[in-house]
């Protein structure tokens, strides 16, 4: 099974690479809206105590690590349509290999999209304050989230008829961060509003990270929030995934 | 000689529609077995079933000894698919693809294979160009070798030369004939008379769900005899004494053997020429 997985994984891999375009897309995309966000609207927003970049560079992590979980769905469900997803089904290979083989490679080129996230934040203003702890907490949280979020497209990529149908649902959870402490302060939102931005999923993972690199104390149980929100969506999809893929291997 | 695969009354249904309405047949190890029909037949459907892949409704089917709906694994590791649309990852090369089939089946040297299989596929100058770049024939030359990986036991080939020109279907033949010589059993679909003709030792035609008929192309010929003539006359009754006291002899009787085209339609029940897509 481990042979399986290596060799899956090599394959997706290979595949990433040869779709140089959408490499560059996924590491372009969020260098640019990381710019737009400091410098557009920096001057015009009232953030408190925080510098902008600062306050905003979790929201768009976030937003970030969303929309490049998109291209991994897609990538499963033209796969499933392709032969060579026939040629797989005949052969006797552990029948989470496939999938996993998958997130490894997209769980690799998000973290180099990560990376050059936050290097262009760097450059834009952005000054952490974080010690060396703080930063091996803030790393973890973001493994967990990217490899919770990449089960999500993957089980989007199973079970959604066509790829435009993935995308699109990711790119509505990409919003999602708006509707969350991640991009403004919640202050200032209608109640209902207001209300579930700061109990969705997203808002204790923000929360953390930005007073993780901020070196405040983190309020509110938020770390162990996060940690269970975003831990339970990586069980609960991986689980789903693998049986609704598995009932996709015989017709 | 001994079965390699046995199929009893296998069933299936899609919705309400009934594809398979109790095929039954028996592949001899070894051999080139054809299963002849027209498109929508349910040959691919066979397949699936066969190769683990599709569920059937009733029936038994087992291939070298294992169950095909209990024993999936050791059935998949007794066989190879070669799809009737490329079973090919289009964004690897073509030594990639079978480096990649190698390492999924656990062989010794994976590279190694490949290059001997692109040698043997005539496939060494196109090796590391993407297989989504390669001809029709090609395409299929790649995926046969990826097919012959790990030594299966049975190769199944889903319309092989569909869509092939002749050159290249000439080709195929010769391959198919080729991996029989090696002692491989070879299960392919075709809707060709000639290819089933050319390539089996034992031919299936499956029709409305049901093996209409088969045997070998001889059998088949010969279980419908005559190649017949009618002639009518505007008095009919004795022609022949007629022929026969005006002198004429007969020679040679000879009758007229059908060809499997002819076999063919009458199984089917349609007239020979009625409509060209068998
Ligand atoms: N997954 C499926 N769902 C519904 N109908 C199907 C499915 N697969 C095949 N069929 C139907 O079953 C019949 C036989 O199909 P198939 O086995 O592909 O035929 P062949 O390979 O002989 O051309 C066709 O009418 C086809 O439309
Ligand atoms: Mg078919």
């Amino acid at each position: 099974m481990f042979n399986d997985i290596k060799t899956m994984f090599w394959r997706s891999w290979i595949n990433t690479l040869r779709m140089p375009e959408a490499v560059a897309m996924s590491v372009a995309i969020p260098a640019i809206l990381m710019l737009v966000f400091i410098n557009v609207f920096g001057g015009s927003m009232d953030v408190g105590a925080y510098n902008y970049a600062n306050f905003i560079v979790p929201g768009i992590l976030v937003n970030v690590l969303v929309q490049s979980s998109s291209s991994t769905g897609i990538g499963v469900n033209e796969d499933m349509t392709k032969g060579i997803f026939l040629r797989f089904r005949s052969m006797d290979i552990s029948s989470a290999a496939f999938l996993t083989g998958h997130v490894i490679a997209a769980f690799i080129k998000t973290i180099l999209t990560t990376t050059v996230t936050i290097g262009v934040a760097l450059l834009a203003g952005f000054r952490p304050t974080a010690g060396f702890g703080d930063w091996l907490v803030i790393l973890g949280l973001v493994v967990l989230f990217i490899f919770a979020i990449t089960w999500f497209s993957v089980w989007l990529g199973v079970v959604m008829p066509d790829a435009s149908s993935v995308s699109g649902i990711l790119a509505l959870m990409a919003i999602l961060v708006f509707l969350s402490p991640g991009m403004a302060p919640t202050e200032n939102m209608p109640r209902f509003l207001r209300y579930f931005a700061e109990n969705q999923p997203m808002a204790p993972f923000v929360n953390s990270l930005r007073a993780l690199m901020n070196n405040h104390e983190i309020t509110d149980n938020n770390l162990l929030l996060a940690i269970l929100w975003w831990g339970g969506i990586l069980v609960v999809m991986f689980v789903v995934t693998i049986l609704a893929y598995r009932k996709r291997l015989t017709i | 000689m001994e079965s390699i695969i046995s199929v009893s009354n296998l069933k299936k249904s899609f919705k309400s529609h009934a594809v398979l309405k109790g095929v039954s047949f028996e592949v001899k190890r070894g051999g080139i077995f054809a299963l002849l029909g027209s498109n929508g037949a349910g040959k691919t459907t066979t397949i699936n079933i066969l190769a683990t892949l599709t569920k059937a409704d009733g029936g038994r089917a087992s291939i070298s000894g294992y169950d095909c709906f209990a024993q999936k694994s050791s059935v998949k590791k007794s066989i190879s698919l070669t799809g009737q649309y490329a079973t090919t990852d289009g964004l690897l090369t073509g030594r990639e693809n079978l480096i990649l089939i190698g390492k999924l089946k656990n062989i010794k040297n994976p590279k190694k294979t490949a290059d001997e299989l692109l040698k043997k596929f005539n496939l060494v100058e196109a090796g590391d160009k993407l297989s989504s770049t390669y001809s029709g024939g090609m395409k299929r030359r790649l995926d046969i070798a990826m097919s012959l990986i790990g030594d299966p036991d049975v190769i199944f080939l889903d319309e092989p030369t569909t869509g092939l020109d002749p050159q290249n279907r000439l080709a195929m033949w010769e391959l198919v004939k080729e991996m029989q010589s090696s002692g491989k059993t070879i299960f392919l679909t075709t809707q060709y008379l000639e290819e089933a003709e050319a390539l089996a030792n034992y031919i299936a035609i499956l029709h409305e769900g049901k093996i209409a008929a088969e045997g070998t192309a001889e059998e088949l010929k010969s279980m419908f005899p005559s190649g017949k003539m009618k002639i009518t006359f505007d008095d009919d009754p004795g022609i022949i004494e007629k022929l026969k006291n005006a002198g004429l002899k007969a020679l040679n009787v000879e009758q007229e053997r059908p060809s499997l085209e002819d076999v063919f339609f009458a199984t089917i029940g349609h007239e020979k020429g009625g409509n060209g897509d068998v």
